[in-house]
């Protein structure tokens, strides 16, 4: 559920050089998903086959997707579900790439 | 520009433009100094948006009306040069780094100017026989604006549930249809020109479409493009209200904030789209470029703020 690139291509990439402050930024994302490790997303997984669409077999994004598109979440309470898990998703990938996003007052 | 005699005496790579090259160009011309500056194509393309050629004619109409641009010079489809077509501006003085302009103290003055620009540049409507290249103006911008980020979100080839859900939610929320107007699509701090605190162009035209007014307004707002200064809703710059209060007075069209606020979201669609855009010029297109790259992980912000702007109490503790 990570964004591509995986980390480790970021890193061969800041390893070749460039503007510092990327590189910076690339390492403290490796650092921080390092820590995490894959646990909070097999969590996510386990939330994801739960609902409507997540996969019968193994989470499956694509399918929640088509099952969004088609309407399947449009009321409740499979939409709070939804919700829920739209916003750990998020929160989860913001707090590994740019966790003062969240944090700053706006 | 007829010209008898021109001779270049630098060429000099300029930052800045993610989807485009520039080149600050020092030249003599029928033997007197002169500066420009050369935009041409990026090394990989970004797959949308308004070819050099386009762009260059829209900076005449735009410079006929006297929106502050870049003064048009010569375009060239001539590759020979820098690999690909390009577009002379003369160089003009200040600077577009966000950074630096959102650095100095609030500046009500440029909120004004620019509030006062974008009113300027929304009273020039279709059709017009010189922007044919811009299309027909949809009649419901809204609709085609959904339809334009689904597709560009679809060539990701990736299932981004926040993403549908936000189409769902943009669907719902769908505002009634406004007249378009010229839109210059990415209006925000860092493509505009300061010198001094103060207004000299506005830049980076290659997303001009006919559009609904409101987007410009809520792109110019929107969080990503605060480079920090969360606080100054107004492109880091200063308060919101300034901004739309000098749109409004300089006769823009009247500012509904349900309106806008639907523009916020489908303006975190847009990065949302773009961002995964830049990033696959890595993924797909093979430009190494940490840049692009990393903008990728910045999906996570837009989805971060369309779930906030959608729903910000549905939020979990």
């Amino acid at each position: 559920m990570r964004d591509p690139p995986d980390i480790d291509t970021l890193l061969e990439l800041a390893a070749a050089g460039g503007d510092a402050e990327l590189t910076s930024r690339c390492r403290a994302i490796a650092a921080r998903e390092r820590a995490n490790g894959m646990a909070p997303y097999e969590a996510l997984g386990a939330e994801l086959r739960a609902l409507p669409g997540g996969g019968d077999r193994a989470p499956d994004l694509a399918a929640l997707t088509a099952a969004i598109v088609d309407g399947q979440f449009d009321a409740a309470p499979e939409r709070e579900r939804l919700v829920r898990f739209l916003w750990r998703l998020a929160l989860q990938k913001l707090r590994e790439n740019n966790p003062g996003f969240e944090r700053k007052k706006i | 520009m007829n010209v008898a005699r021109v001779e270049i005496a630098t060429m000099e790579p300029l930052h800045g433009g993610a989807v485009r090259r520039h080149w600050r160009v020092d030249a003599r011309v029928d033997g007197i100094a002169q500066s420009f500056v050369l935009r041409a194509n990026g090394l990989t393309p970004l797959g949308f948006g308004l070819e050099l050629g386009e762009e260059f004619v829209l900076l005449r109409v735009l410079a006929d009306e006297t929106i502050p641009v870049p003064p048009p010079i010569a375009f060239s489809d001539d590759a020979a040069l820098v690999g690909s077509p390009f577009h002379l501006t003369r160089l003009m003085r200040g600077s577009a780094d966000p950074a630096a302009i959102v650095a100095a103290p609030a500046n009500e003055d440029l909120a004004v100017a620019l509030g006062a620009t974008l009113a300027a540049l929304h009273r020039i409507r279709p059709p017009r026989a010189a922007l044919a290249f811009l299309g027909r103006a949809p009649a419901d911008p809204a609709a085609a604006a959904r339809a334009r980020y689904a597709a560009l979100l679809e060539r990701t080839g990736e299932a981004r549930p926040i993403a549908a859900w936000a189409l769902r939610w943009l669907a719902r929320h769908a505002p009634e249809p406004s007249p378009p107007v010229l839109c210059h699509g990415d209006f925000r701090t860092g493509n505009y020109l300061a010198d001094a605190g103060r207004l000299v162009a506005i830049l980076d035209w290659e997303f001009a479409h006919w559009g609904d007014p409101a987007s410009d307004l809520a792109w110019f707002c929107a969080r990503f493009w605060r480079f920090g200064q969360d606080r100054r809703a107004a492109g880091g710059i200063a308060d919101r209200a300034v901004f739309l209060g000098a749109y409004e007075a300089a006769g823009g069209h009247p500012v509904d904030e349900v309106r806008l606020h639907y523009w916020e979201v489908m303006s975190a669609l847009k990065w949302l789209a773009i961002a995964l855009l830049q990033r696959d010029r890595f993924l797909r297109g093979g430009e190494r470029n940490l840049d692009l790259a990393l903008t990728g992980r910045r999906a996570a912000e837009c989805e971060f703020e369309l779930l906030r702007l959608m729903e910000d109490d549905a939020r979990p503790a």
